[in-house]
């Protein structure tokens, strides 16, 4: 409704004591590039994600090669007993698949009990990982599941949030719809303030993080610290 | 949404009886208090990033129109639809014509204040639309038929035992049945039948707690994934945010992100921070075929020009009202609107009208510990007062009580007088009261009486106790 969107802008601009930026004041606002403060934080890169998303209740392993994934996989569907049926994001079909193991790429369906996922970048602030959403990477993997294995590799960690922004943009492309910022499993403290995991979200989180390289990853550009 | 404010007396007196809910709040401390004071502890930047966010939020406001305009421009290009309301009757309207349009018979929503500030919910149902909330703590209280008691826990004046009746009465029809003894057990009860409802509808309602102008992406950030879910799965996906949440850039948010966890829920980060730009691409597997944004107004840019600008500031996080003694005695219900505690007891007079919402900026003891932890350093008791002397000024207070005030403020303007006054008063009271030290009951003060005793002064004043004893500035 192009009239009210006139009259609060209208609104904004009374209130303000103005009439509409000019042309000049509207560059300078849009040439702003802020630096906030960080958080400082120390230690060493890789174990400090670790340790962060050990605290954000999430499990992590490390494998020294991409070609472990499978097993790394594998031996968790059996330490938690989960159904031997995944739906693994389509750039990581492409491993080598036990032949025990039914693997499935697609869009999440009610059903599904585990996923497997790359991920875009992982975030050693927060402990978090970053997921992008695109045809090979359907966001509902992320979701529906009650178990999602993200595997990374050490390459993908950075400090601060900031730095997946800068990634984000070194892409070159416009946002994918979504960017999931997912820090554990699902929670919620609704019912006593008692902290409970796996309300709506995945009930475990478990991080593959692999040393080697993962080609599969190149979408996200990555770019020198 | 229809208040009650104008009842808070009368609702916080049944409160302040209710022994479940006393029950119930008791926990905000230990809770949500003790949570924030470790994650502020462990961030030794959190005063820098307080001083950071105040200055940028002044800065957004003050080129709110500019960035608004960017920020619709982003949305379109990725794709999606922004909508402008300039109040809550128009906002929910406009919801109700893309769920009408989409052919909504099944509604989920994400927990959303604005949503409730404009009465989504209502309108669908209306419209003859079910809606189902499904954040757990909103989906308990719609169960109860009951508004919101809290911004980030809205059911927090519910016991596990409440939560387990609810459950029992809603589900056992429908043949779901189990044990509701533990929190874990009601959690799992909540998730089978919600999710079932994710899958099922058509139209997904969130909020935002950030609308980024450089990408045109909202920012929602939940701790439970109900708010994934929601937007990912329904066919039409509606964001509803009020116009001073948008923020100019990715950097921007970020700011805010590290202070809103921290002061919400005493998290370094929520579990889920998610962007969504527009609706799927066409290549895409998953989300929805349409992309929604509502920017809602009403009052907004009113309160913009005035002397509350400071109010827009606000990131929701709700630490005024954990640290709040009247909210922790009396809870969010008897505010009577969308908005508890001190920056509802702000907000909810602006919006809503000084008339109805009388009592909202006189029940603070204006202990000054909301403006302490605000993230974003809103000085919440200074506002308060001058919604004191609005209410003065427009006469809206009683004859006595403005008689009063009107009285007092002669004395204190007239230094002499004063000591005087207060001097003869006092050595009056204190030969009265000299047998008993005491008084039960006082000529035109039965309000501060009637619930406990006056001290009976010593003979003096303060000042000239202080000048007898030789003290000095």
């Amino acid at each position: 409704m192009s009239g009210a969107r006139a009259a609060v802008l209208g609104a904004i601009r009374q209130s303000l004591g103005r009439g509409p930026l000019d042309a000049a004041a509207q560059r300078a606002l849009d040439a702003r590039a802020p630096v906030h403060p960080r958080p400082q934080l120390d230690g060493e890169l890789i174990e400090r994600f670790i340790a962060r998303a050990t605290v954000q209740a999430m499990s992590v392993r490390r494998l020294a090669r991409r070609s472990e994934i499978p097993a790394g996989v594998a031996a968790y569907l059996t330490q938690h007993n989960r159904p031997l049926r995944i739906a693994v994001a389509q750039p990581l079909r492409a491993l080598d698949w036990p032949g025990t193991i039914a693997v499935e790429s697609r869009a999440a369906q009610q059903d599904d009990a585990v996923s497997v996922t790359p991920c875009f970048a992982a975030i050693a602030e927060t402990g978090s990982v970053v997921l992008l959403s695109s045809p090979e990477t359907p966001t509902t993997l992320n979701f529906v599941p009650d178990d999602h294995i993200v595997v990374l590799s050490t390459s993908q960690i950075v400090w601060h949030i900031e730095d997946v922004w800068q990634r984000l943009r070194a892409r070159g492309t416009p946002l994918p719809r979504a960017v999931n910022i997912v820090s554990g499993p699902s929670r919620t403290a609704d019912i006593e303030q008692v902290v409970q995991l796996g309300v709506h979200g995945p009930r475990r989180v478990h991080l593959l993080v692999v040393d080697e390289d993962l080609s599969f990853a190149s979408s996200s550009k990555r770019n020198e610290l | 949404m229809h208040g009650t404010t104008q009842e808070f007396k009368q609702n916080a007196r049944i409160a302040l009886k209710d022994v479940t809910l006393q029950t119930a709040l008791g926990g905000l401390s230990s809770g949500l208090v003790a949570r924030r004071a470790k994650a502020v502890g462990a961030l030794p930047e959190f005063e820098s990033l307080r001083e950071e966010a105040r200055r940028t939020k002044d800065h957004i406001l003050e080129n709110l129109d500019h960035y608004l305009e960017r920020y619709e421009a982003a949305v379109v290009q990725a794709g999606g639809i922004v909508h402008w309301a300039r109040d809550a009757e128009e906002g929910a309207r406009i919801v109700v014509e893309i769920c009408r349009n989409a052919g909504a018979k099944s509604v989920t929503r994400g927990k959303s204040m604005v949503g409730e500030e404009i009465g989504v919910c209502e309108a669908l149902e209306k419209a003859g639309m079910r809606v189902v909330e499904t954040d757990l703590g909103e989906y308990i209280i719609q169960l109860a038929h009951e508004p919101p008691s809290h911004i980030i826990v809205p059911a927090v004046h519910k016991t596990r035992a409440q939560v387990a009746e609810l459950f029992a009465a809603a589900h056992e029809p429908r043949g779901i049945r189990g044990e509701r003894k533990e929190v874990a057990d009601l959690v799992n009860e909540a998730r089978g039948v919600l999710r079932d409802e994710f899958f099922r509808a058509e139209v997904g309602i969130t909020g935002a707690n950030f609308l980024i102008a450089e990408t045109g992406s909202n920012i929602i950030v939940t701790n439970e994934g109900n708010g994934d879910l929601t937007s990912t799965l329904a066919r039409v996906h509606i964001v509803t945010a009020g116009i001073e949440r948008v923020v100019p850039t990715l950097e921007d948010a970020t700011l805010f992100l590290r202070l809103l966890a921290r002061s919400a829920t005493g998290q370094a980060s929520e579990t889920y921070t998610t962007l969504h730009t527009g609706p799927r691409r066409p290549t895409d597997l998953d989300g929805p075929h349409a992309y929604h944004v509502v920017l809602v107004d009403n009052g907004r840019s009113r309160v913009l020009g005035g002397e509350f600008r400071d109010m827009l500031r606000c990131i929701r996080c709700g630490a005024c009202m954990n640290h709040c003694p009247v909210y922790g005695a009396v809870g969010g219900h008897a505010y009577g609107w969308v908005y508890p505690g001190p920056m509802g007891a702000v907000l909810t007079p602006l919006f809503v009208g000084l008339d109805t919402t009388r009592d909202l900026p006189n029940a603070c003891t204006l202990n000054g510990h909301c403006a302490e932890v605000c993230p974003v350093k809103i000085p919440l008791p200074d506002l308060l007062r001058r919604l004191r002397k609005r209410q003065f000024d427009a006469k809206l207070a009683p004859p006595a009580v403005r008689w009063g005030i009107g009285l007092w403020a002669q004395l204190a303007r007239r230094p002499a007088l004063y000591r005087f006054v207060t001097g003869a008063a006092i050595r009056l009271l204190s030969v009265f009261g000299r047998r008993r030290g005491r008084f039960a009951s006082l000529p035109l003060a039965g309000g501060w009486t009637s619930v406990r005793d006056l001290p009976a002064p010593q003979g003096e004043t303060f000042f000239s106790a202080w000048r007898r004893q030789g003290g000095t500035r």
